[in-house]
C-alpha cells in the first residue's frame, strides 16, 4: 500500500509527469531530460531521483551514459489499482440492468 | 482508465476529478428514474452485499438527501450526504455528495450525471466527480479497494469459522 501511495504522489506532479511522457517515447540521459525544461538541474535530478526511487524509471547504463527507460509494468500497476472501483460500480450498474429490464 | 465489462472509469494520475461511464438497454427516462426514486435506488446502489437505507431524501432542484449502508450484520459501514444544486429530468444531476464518517468535515464531492439519449432506445450515463483535492479522489477510489478487501477478509472469516 505505501508504495503504491508514493507512486501516486511521484505523479501528482506536473514536471514529473512531463519527464514520464518524454521518457516513454524514448529512452533519454539525465542531461537530454534536463535540457527538456527550463528549471534548475538539480530540481530535475530531484524529480528524477524520485522517479526512480518509485520504480516508474529504471536506468541503463549504455557506454559511459546513464539512460532512463519507462517502466512499463509499474504503469500497469497503476491501472490494476482503478480495478476494484471499477467492478463496484459494474456490479452495481448490472444490478440496474436487471431492474430495468423487468 | 479502465473498462470494467461494460464499465468505464477515468481517473487521471494528479487529477482531482474521475468519471464513471455506462450505457443501458433502456429508455432515458427509466434510467434517470433510477437514480432519483429512493425505491429503485435501494434495489441496487448497495455495494458488497450491503443494503442501503435513507435519513430522508428530497430528489429535486434545491433538496438534499443523506443515506448509509449496513453490512450483513446490520452494522452501519457508511453514511453519504448531500445537496441537489439541480435536478432537470431527463437530462441531469447536479450534486454534492460526503462521505460522513470522515474524522473530519470539509471533503465533500462534486458530482454531475447526465443522461444521454441513445439510437434503439439506449442510454449513457457519464458521471463526472470533481473533489477538493487529489488525495481526496484518490482516497474515493480506494475505497473500492478497501471495501474489496473487507469483503474478502470477511468471506476468509466465513471459511475459518
Amino acid at each position: 500500500m505505501k508504495t503504491r501511495r508514493d507512486i501516486f504522489q511521484a505523479i501528482a506532479d506536473p514536471t514529473r509527469r512531463a519527464i514520464l511522457t518524454l521518457v516513454a517515447l524514448q529512452a533519454m540521459t539525465p542531461g537530454a531530460i534536463t535540457e527538456s525544461f527550463d528549471s534548475a538541474r538539480q530540481t530535475i535530478s530531484k524529480h528524477i531521483q524520485i522517479l526512480t526511487e518509485c520504480e516508474l524509471l529504471t536506468q541503463q547504463q549504455n557506454g559511459r551514459e546513464i539512460y532512463y527507460h519507462l517502466n512499463l509494468n509499474k504503469m500497469k500497476e497503476l491501472a490494476e489499482w482503478l480495478a476494484p472501483f471499477a467492478q463496484m460500480w459494474d456490479d452495481r450498474f448490472n444490478r440496474l440492468d436487471d431492474i430495468l429490464n423487468n | 482508465m479502465i473498462t470494467h465489462n461494460n464499465t468505464q472509469v477515468i481517473a487521471e494520475p494528479g487529477k482531482q476529478e474521475l468519471f464513471i461511464i455506462r450505457e443501458f438497454k433502456a429508455p432515458r427516462e427509466k434510467v434517470f428514474k433510477a437514480f432519483t426514486d429512493p425505491d429503485i435506488l435501494i434495489k441496487f446502489f448497495a455495494p458488497f452485499g450491503n443494503t442501503m437505507h435513507f435519513n430522508h431524501h428530497d430528489y429535486k432542484s434545491g433538496g438534499s438527501y443523506s443515506w448509509y449502508n449496513k453490512n450483513a450484520e446490520g452494522k452501519i459501514v457508511c453514511t453519504f450526504a448531500g445537496t441537489i444544486h439541480e435536478l432537470t429530468a431527463p437530462e441531469r444531476v447536479i450534486q454534492t455528495s460526503e462521505f460522513m464518517e470522515m474524522p473530519e468535515r470539509g471533503h465533500a464531492v462534486m458530482e454531475a450525471m447526465f443522461f444521454e439519449e441513445l439510437e434503439n432506445g439506449r442510454t449513457k450515463l457519464t458521471i463526472h466527480d470533481v473533489c477538493f483535492s487529489v488525495a481526496d479522489r484518490d482516497a474515493m477510489i480506494n475505497s473500492g479497494m478497501e471495501h474489496g478487501l473487507v469483503d474478502i477478509f470477511n468471506q476468509l472469516d466465513a471459511l475459518l469459522n
